[in-house]
């Protein structure tokens, strides 16, 4: 059965590229985080970092209203850049606005947080109401979904993961200083200024690139949750970062399996609900360390009985899920993957037909089963293998409107 | 790294003749810091007004005075955080502002500070902290400067903690393990922000006698902030009374009683009775 669960993923992966893109965005995402989180939470900056997802929004807005004209999934990579560049900056400026008030003591450092993004909220959502065309679309940056990621986020993702890394390992000692205390930091020689301000503009960056992922409301899990917990599982500051890691890279790897292998389970919130079960049973373990072996750090232990515990849990979720049904989920498999059905064939061909192109990318993103089914049904249709694969191809880029009609047309007479 | 030894000490050599020339004006020879004229505000509010002082090579100056006299302002001027509105402060014969890489022949052990209990490091790892600045990112601590951080915990009796987490370290033992931080990067001048502060009475003695023996044994010039008169007067060479104004006293000549009350604005007689 656990074979099962991998057979399955391990297929789906390897015939859905959105799928494939999906899982290597997480994964490059969560190496960013993860490496970050160890300084969000030592430098307890969990609150800026949601304040500065949350502020992503009014760039988002921001981004839409300068250089879209036509249907957002119409646009080119020019326009998406202009986009995600947009957005990038506009966080950068809040982080760095944020930054700038509570080092000069103008306001608090929560206040100002506070302040700010509230503020850059309110300007997306204005900003939205006045192009309302684009509501829906805006608004599914709230939640963001794995099957949302193009080949251009990839590219984005990698850059930013290795401008990160090497920023750590280069400023890995004097980020110690600075988040064992910023003015025994600055005697020292270390340049805290610059570095604070290079830690919120790495935040920035990496809270845009993962919101297409986890979405405005979840991504600030990802920069607390895996820093925390491993910081609960050892007491050195090298280690924390290879925790750290490790807890993000499982708590990605199962949440999407999970998503994957139960129907209807959405991707970003799974993730994220595994990483708050490791953190959990992170919380536990020390507790149990504390008092039965107390001053002992036991790191390679408690990360083993904290993953194990995770992986443990996941597993039996995965085949209750699938074993509670059991001939029912069996019948359901063996149907389900041969055949779409039938409505949402036709709702797919009625949207081509009508260039209701925003509610097909809706229901793509909010469902993965009818992805996979959409394709499997689009090679087993009589017509043309190069006419075959430019649908597919429309499935990978989202870029409906280059399907021919003529296309469009046999898949109406095949109906 | 030896070429860059190198190139400090002749800087630091360099700066102690310029402060030489320079300290004759304040009337002391061999200076380490030399404070000429300096005014310092917060907005409106002076809190330092014309302090000039110079502080000899391997000397200890006992900075006391009350809250909210200046204290923890005039050690920022000293370790260059803050620039002063008028007068000059020199360091090594260099502007305290300018200090750049000579600012790692500081050593400073801040007032003991709110310390994550959960921070991930141990004491080994804080200790060694202390020559992060003094190598370059990739390179190795070398086999000499873990030989001296070793001798150094185990100078200030930290030694035997030295796999421990530093937040399971009590508020005396964590200061210690702060000087043994300090003193790693073999620095000219140690400045101490209230290392008593939180420190019971036999603990603060215990912390004195260190501090005695590092000066001997390291030849240290010293600025220590403290409010525990009675000890600084028997330690310290100067006392730097500071409520606003500065107060220069010798501590040879023994306390006087005058002088501290005229600095604190209270009556001090039956506090120090007491403190004997």
């Amino acid at each position: 059965m656990i074979q099962g669960i991998f057979e399955q993923f391990y297929r789906d992966v390897t015939t859905l590229p959105i799928l494939m893109r999906g899982l290597q965005a997480a994964i490059l995402i969560s190496i960013v985080c993860s490496t970050l989180s160890v300084f969000v939470v030592l430098k307890r900056l969990a609150f800026i970092g949601e304040g500065i997802a949350h502020s992503a929004l009014g760039g988002i807005a921001l981004g839409v209203l300068l250089f879209v004209s036509g249907p957002m999934v119409q646009q080119s990579l020019g326009r998406q850049l202009g986009i995600d560049l947009t957005t990038m900056i506009f966080c950068v400026v809040v982080a760095w606005l944020i930054g700038w008030t509570s080092r000069k003591r103008i306001i608090s450092e929560d206040t100002a947080i506070g302040i700010f993004f509230v503020a850059s909220l309110a300007l997306g959502i204005v900003l939205i109401s006045l192009r309302k065309e684009y509501t829906a679309e805006l608004f599914s940056f709230l939640f963001g979904s794995v099957l949302a990621v193009g080949m251009f986020d990839i590219y984005l993702t990698i850059v930013l993961a290795v401008v990160v890394l090497l920023a750590v390992i280069f400023f890995f000692r004097p980020m110690f200083l600075f988040c064992l205390d910023e003015e025994l930091a600055d005697i020292s020689g270390v340049p805290v200024g610059p570095i604070h301000y290079m830690l919120l503009t790495l935040l920035a960056v990496t809270v845009v690139v993962a919101i297409k992922i986890l979405g405005v409301l979840l991504v600030a899990a990802f920069l607390v949750i895996p820093g925390a917990a491993a910081r609960l599982l050892t007491c050195r500051y090298k280690h924390m970062f290879l925790i750290a890691n490790l807890i993000g890279l499982v708590g990605v790897l199962g949440g999407l399996i999970l998503s994957d292998v139960v129907e209807d389970l959405p991707s970003g919130p799974t993730i994220v609900l595994g990483e708050f079960v490791i953190f959990v049973l992170a919380v536990g373990w020390s507790h149990l360390r504390d008092r039965f072996f107390p001053g002992r750090q036991l790191a390679l232990v408690g990360s083993g009985v904290v993953l194990g515990g995770y992986i443990a849990i996941f597993l039996a979720i995965s085949a209750f899920s699938i074993a509670k049904p059991a001939t029912a989920r069996t019948n359901s498999i063996q149907t389900k993957s041969t055949s779409i059905d039938q409505s949402d064939w036709d709702f797919f061909i009625h949207s081509l037909k009508n260039e209701n192109y925003s509610s097909l990318i809706r229901k793509i993103d909010s469902d993965a089963r009818f992805v996979e089914l959409l394709a499997r049904r689009i090679r087993t249709l009589p017509i043309e293998q190069e006419e075959k694969q430019q649908l597919l191809d429309a499935i990978d880029t989202m870029d409906w409107a280059s399907v021919p009609r003529t296309i469009v047309k046999k898949l109406e007479e095949e109906r | 790294m030896e070429k860059n030894n190198c190139d400090m000490t002749t800087h630091l050599h360099l700066g102690h003749q310029k402060s030489e020339s320079d300290s004759t004006m304040c009337g002391c020879e061999d200076a380490v810091v030399c404070v000429r004229d300096v005014c310092f505000s917060y907005g409106t509010d002076p809190v330092l007004e014309k302090i000039s002082f110079c502080v000899p090579d391997q000397t200890l100056i006992g900075v006391i005075g009350p809250n909210g006299g200046g204290k923890s302002t005039l050690m920022k001027l000293i370790l260059g955080l803050l620039k002063p509105q008028k007068g000059q402060i020199e360091v090594f014969g260099t502007p305290a502002t300018k200090l750049g890489r000579l600012r790692s022949f500081i050593g400073y052990v801040p007032q003991r500070f709110d310390l994550d209990w959960r921070f991930p490091a141990t004491v080994w790892d804080i200790v060694i902290s202390g020559c992060f600045t003094k190598v370059s990112p990739f390179q190795r601590i070398s086999g000499e400067r873990k030989a001296r951080a070793r001798h150094l915990m185990a100078m200030t009796g930290v030694d035997q903690f030295i796999d421990r987490p530093i937040g399971q370290l009590s508020g005396g033992q964590q200061q210690r393990v702060f000087i043994a931080r300090a003193l790693v990067s073999d620095p000219k001048l140690l400045v101490l922000d209230e290392p008593t502060s939180g420190v019971d009475t036999a603990g603060q003695v215990q912390f004195f006698e260190l501090i005695q023996t590092l000066r001997n044994e390291l030849k240290l010039t010293m600025i220590m902030v403290s409010h525990n008169i009675g000890q600084l007067i028997h330690y310290s060479d100067y006392l730097a009374c500071l409520n606003r104004t500065l107060h220069w006293h010798e501590s040879s000549k023994g306390l006087d009683v005058h002088l501290i009350e005229q600095v604190y604005g209270c009556e001090l007689r039956e506090y120090l009775k007491r403190q004997e």
